[in-house]
Order: structure tokens, then C-alpha cells, then sequence
């Protein structure tokens, strides 16, 4: 139960990292590897922030963070025509000195007996016991920010970027700046990031440098994961199978985790290949129903 | 109105591969002008056209479109005046987007505030209302993915995105050619009445000579960037499809190999 229940708190919380991988995966079709420095710039901003006494105003500035940082990866690609990969190789590389800034030139910054919303929140709905608020914290932003971007997406704005992604000539043509799409596409989907960071970060009690390292692999996971159940048809429901995929992602994590087969460092690992053998189910699928056909004809020649 | 003035656009200059796409093209598109474009390939036609859209600039000269000069514009800018179709079904449109979606973008052109709602219910009923008269069926699937579509059905709904916020130019660039006959036909049918009723200016590039002639009033001809015939009015009414070959070779000064060839579509 207390696995369980972990996993759907943590689930929550990455979810909203689930969709902002989902917005450049599969909404602007670019893989965007800002993911791993503006996830580690949402919580360093938001550790920093807390520390310093607003934890609530830690998340905006966090989420504001993501936004700049996925704008300069938006800006490299299109302004400055960098290879998208490259771009956000780039802004992630640079982020890692600026996160490091961000913390006072230090790895690692704790949190622990200082007022973060989660202590504040446990004070204030003090007979709830603590796994629930923690429950309630994750399941009020996820709800909150997918309500947002399901209205987003649904926006003239939104439906220009989501066209961006999807044929890029029609949006020149049709009188929209298919570059400025891009970079709001970028910065959206890096605000939510950021966001998922500055949650966590208060939400584990501490903040740390590499945060981010293989972050972008659980997102994708976890989108993949989603789909998986939901299969791919609208951008809402992608948005929904986010956050259900990181759920379900945290779960077969911790499953596989407490069963001692694997050791805690296996994590990024069992990621990975999650992630692989999902992306190659459709090929595999492919080559075998060419095994079947040219069996099939084998047969009745 | 569109004036080109002295268009000159070379490519890989200074190469061994150095080719001059435009070569001087003064050309005055009026009003109530529908002109057809003929010429073999790399005649640069669809130069011209680049040159026009903004995909990219011309080395010399200008281009003018009802009296503002849009020749360093940038692409989307000018888009909102000028409608385009390329050969290439799948270019038009986004696939993974319902037809609605596809429709209110270009509906609304760049011009709606951002945080609208992006389709609007009198909107999705005027589109849907302009879709049926195309008598294709798609007014009923407003919320299928345009993916799912034939290429006919594609070109059909591209051409009412490029004419549906009333551009002040139409070009169409062979926009039939990866159709079946009768789609074509059906594809060319509503093009020309698009084109009346909204009394749009167009260009249309075309290697079908027959329907160079039969369509619109006017008809050009291009070569080595350049425009070796412009006819229209009389001149062109009493045009027969040998003559043009005829014209055509003969200002050429040279015999083409083989002159059916330029015959069939």
C-alpha cells in the first residue's frame, strides 16, 4: 500500500514532466533534450526560492525558469538553424554552470526542517495524515496544469503549434510564424519541466545538481507507458495518458525495485529499456507479420 | 494587382553549376487576370513563383502586390494575401489535425487573438457549409483526421484553406497533376469556380496544354527564365494547341525532339 500509494504521489509529480516530454515529443515532434537542465533549473530555482521563504512563489519562478531555458533552445533551432538535437544538447550543457550558480556554487542544497509547501500544508491540514496531503499537492498541480494546457492546446495559439509540429510548410503558408510557434512550443513544454523539478525538489527536501541526469528518459517512458494504454489519438488525451503512464512508470519502478531483484542504481537502466523495446514494438510487429506472409505464401506455393 | 519588375534570380553562382532561374521577368497580373503558365522543366516557373511566396528572395528586382512592395517580406507575412497550391497532395495540410482544425487556421489566418478558442461554432459552420459545395462528402467528417483522406479529397480542402480568407492572389502550381483524370477534373471544376466568384487573381502552372488554352485568359509561356510568349483576348482564342507547339519551338529557334511529348499531360 505504502508502495502504492509512493508511487502514485511520485507519479503525479512526474507527471508533469510526462507532459511537457509530450509536448516536444509528440506535439512538436522533436526530441528535446533541455529536459535534463530545466529539470534540475526547476528545483535548484525552487530550493533557492524556498530557502529563501515563498515556496508557493518557488514554483512560478521555477516554471518561469523552464520557460526561458526552452525558449533559448527554441531560439538556437530556428533563429539560428541549429540541429534541434544539438540545441537542446547545447541549453542543457550551459544550464549545468547556471544551476550550479542558481545553488551558490554548491551540488547539493537541503531543504530538510526549512518551510517548504508540503510542511506549511501538513501544519495547516494538520489531522490528514501526511502521505494524503502529499497525495492531494501532486494530484491538485497535475489536474491544475493539465486542465491549463488542455484549454491551451484548444486555444488559436495552441492549434498553431500543434500545426507547427505536424506540417511545418502548411503553417508558412497559411500566414503563421512557424518559428515563433516552435519557440512557445519549447518554452511551454520546458516551464512544465521546470515545474515537475520545483515540486520534487520540495517535495524530497533537497535539491541536487544531477537531478536531471536520465530525466528525459522517464518522460518518454512515461509517455510511451500512456500510450500504450491509450493508444494515440487526440492531443487531450495524450496529455491525460501523461500522467497516467508516469504513474504506471513509477509503479513498475517501485515494483521492480522492492522485489530485490534489482539494486536502486538499476533505475536509470530499466528506464532505458522500457523506453527501447517500447519504441521498437512497432517494427518488431512489422517484421513479423513479414514472417507470417512469407510463410503464409511459402505454404501455398 | 501584381507587378513583377525585372526578377533576376541565379543559383550557384560562380559554380560550374551557376544556373539562371530568372532572367529579367517584368510581368503585370491585373485584377480579373486568370493566367496559365506553360513551360518544360527548369524553365523556372516554380522560381516565379518562389520569388512571389517569399520562400526565397530574388537577387534583383521587385515584387509588388496591390501597390506594396512585398519582396523582402518575410514568407508568413505575406502569406495572409496569397494562396497557394503545391502539386504534392500532403502539403497542404496537417494530417494528425481533424478537417475543422485544418480549415480554422487557415480561416482565420494569424489574425484571431491568441487565446480564442480555436474553432468557433459559426466558423465551423460557414466552413462546413463551403465544404459541401464541393459535393465530396467531407462536410460530414469535419472531425476525421485529414490523414485518413484521399489525395483528391486533400487538394479539394486545400484549395478552399488557400481561398477561404480571401487572398488578393491565387497561384496554383500544377496542382492537379498527382490526381486521377476525373479527380482532376473535379479538382480544376471547383478551382475555376472559386476563382469566379471570389474574383481572385491566379496564376496557374500547368504542362496539360489543352487546359492552358481551354482555362482562364490568359496564357504564358516560360524558358530559360525567361517570358517568351504572353497572349490573351483574340490572340489567344484563335490559339490551337499545334500552334502554340509551333510558337513555341519556333521562338526557341530550335526543334524540339519531339514535340507530342509536350502534348500529353
Amino acid at each position: 500500500m505504502t508502495l502504492f500509494l509512493g508511487s502514485l504521489q511520485l507519479g503525479l509529480m512526474y507527471g508533469l514532466l510526462a507532459m511537457g516530454v509530450f509536448i516536444s515529443f509528440r506535439i512538436l515532434n522533436t526530441p528535446d533534450l533541455t529536459a535534463e537542465g530545466s529539470f534540475t533549473l526547476g528545483v535548484a530555482v525552487s530550493a533557492m526560492v524556498t530557502l529563501a521563504g515563498a515556496p508557493y512563489l518557488g514554483l512560478l519562478a521555477a516554471f518561469l525558469c523552464g520557460m526561458a531555458a526552452g525558449g533559448v533552445t527554441g531560439l538556437l533551432q530556428t533563429k539560428v538553424g541549429i540541429h534541434p538535437i544539438l540545441a537542446g544538447i547545447l541549453t542543457m550543457s550551459g544550464l549545468y554552470t547556471i544551476n550550479l550558480a542558481v545553488m551558490g556554487a554548491s551540488s547539493n542544497v537541503s531543504l530538510i526542517g526549512k518551510e517548504t509547501l508540503f510542511q506549511q500544508l501538513f501544519a495547516k491540514l494538520a489531522p490528514l495524515p501526511k502521505d494524503i496531503v502529499k497525495l492531494m499537492v501532486g494530484a491538485v498541480l497535475a489536474l491544475l496544469v493539465l486542465g491549463l494546457l488542455i484549454w491551451f492546446f484548444k486555444t488559436h495559439l495552441g492549434l498553431c503549434i500543434r500545426a507547427t509540429g505536424n506540417n511545418e510548410a502548411m503553417v508558412r503558408s497559411s500566414s503563421i510564424n512557424a518559428s515563433g510557434m516552435k519557440i512557445m512550443g519549447l518554452a511551454v513544454s520546458n516551464g512544465c519541466i521546470a515545474l515537475s523539478g520545483a515540486i520534487v525538489a520540495q517535495y524530497q527536501g533537497y535539491a541536487d545538481i544531477s537531478s536531471g541526469i536520465g530525466i528525459l528518459v522517464v518522460g518518454l517512458a512515461s509517455v510511451i507507458i500512456g500510450e500504450a494504454v491509450f493508444g494515440r489519438r487526440s492531443v487531450t488525451l495524450g496529455l491525460v495518458s501523461a500522467i497516467v503512464g508516469s504513474v504506471l512508470y513509477r509503479i513498475i519502478i517501485s515494483l521492480a525495485l522492492s522485489s530485490n531483484v534489482f539494486p536502486t542504481y538499476f533505475l536509470k537502466l530499466i528506464s532505458a529499456v522500457i523506453v527501447a523495446v517500447a519504441l521498437s514494438i512497432p517494427t518488431l510487429k512489422g517484421e513479423l507479420n513479414k514472417a507470417r506472409i512469407r510463410r503464409e505464401g511459402r505454404n501455398r506455393a | 494587382m501584381l507587378e513583377l519588375k525585372n526578377l533576376q534570380k541565379t543559383f550557384a553562382k560562380g559554380t560550374v553549376n551557376e544556373h539562371i532561374a530568372l532572367d529579367g521577368i517584368d510581368f503585370t497580373l491585373n485584377d480579373e487576370d486568370f493566367v496559365t503558365i506553360l513551360g518544360s522543366n527548369g524553365a523556372g516557373k516554380s522560381t516565379l513563383f518562389n520569388a512571389i511566396t517569399g520562400a526565397f528572395w530574388p537577387d534583383k528586382g521587385a515584387v509588388v502586390l496591390d501597390g506594396e512592395n512585398i519582396t523582402y517580406l518575410p514568407e508568413f507575412k505575406r502569406a495572409q494575401k496569397i494562396g497557394i497550391l503545391f502539386q504534392d497532395p500532403m502539403k497542404g495540410t496537417a494530417p494528425d489535425m481533424t478537417i475543422a482544425e485544418n480549415l480554422a487556421l487557415a480561416y482565420t489566418r494569424g489574425h484571431r487573438f491568441p487565446m480564442a478558442r480555436a474553432l468557433q461554432k459559426r466558423d465551423t459552420e460557414y466552413l462546413r457549409e463551403r465544404l459541401s459545395g464541393f459535393g465530396m462528402g467531407l462536410e460530414d467528417r469535419m472531425k476525421m483526421k485529414v490523414g485518413l483522406l484521399s489525395g483528391g479529397q486533400r487538394q479539394a480542402m486545400t484549395l478552399l484553406m488557400a481561398t477561404v480568407a480571401n487572398p488578393k492572389l491565387l497561384l496554383l502550381d500544377e496542382h492537379t497533376a498527382a490526381l486521377d483524370p476525373a479527380t482532376a477534373q473535379k479538382v480544376l471544376a471547383i478551382t475555376v469556380q472559386i476563382v469566379k466568384e471570389q474574383h481572385l487573381p491566379t496564376m496557374m502552372i500547368t504542362h496539360n496544354m489543352q487546359s492552358a488554352l481551354a482555362l482562364g485568359n490568359r496564357t504564358m509561356m516560360m524558358e530559360c527564365g525567361k517570358i517568351i510568349l504572353d497572349i490573351a483576348g483574340e490572340e489567344r482564342r484563335n490559339m490551337q494547341v499545334e500552334d502554340l507547339l509551333k510558337r513555341y519551338s519556333g521562338r526557341q529557334g530550335k526543334k524540339l525532339d519531339n514535340d507530342r511529348m509536350l502534348l500529353s499531360e
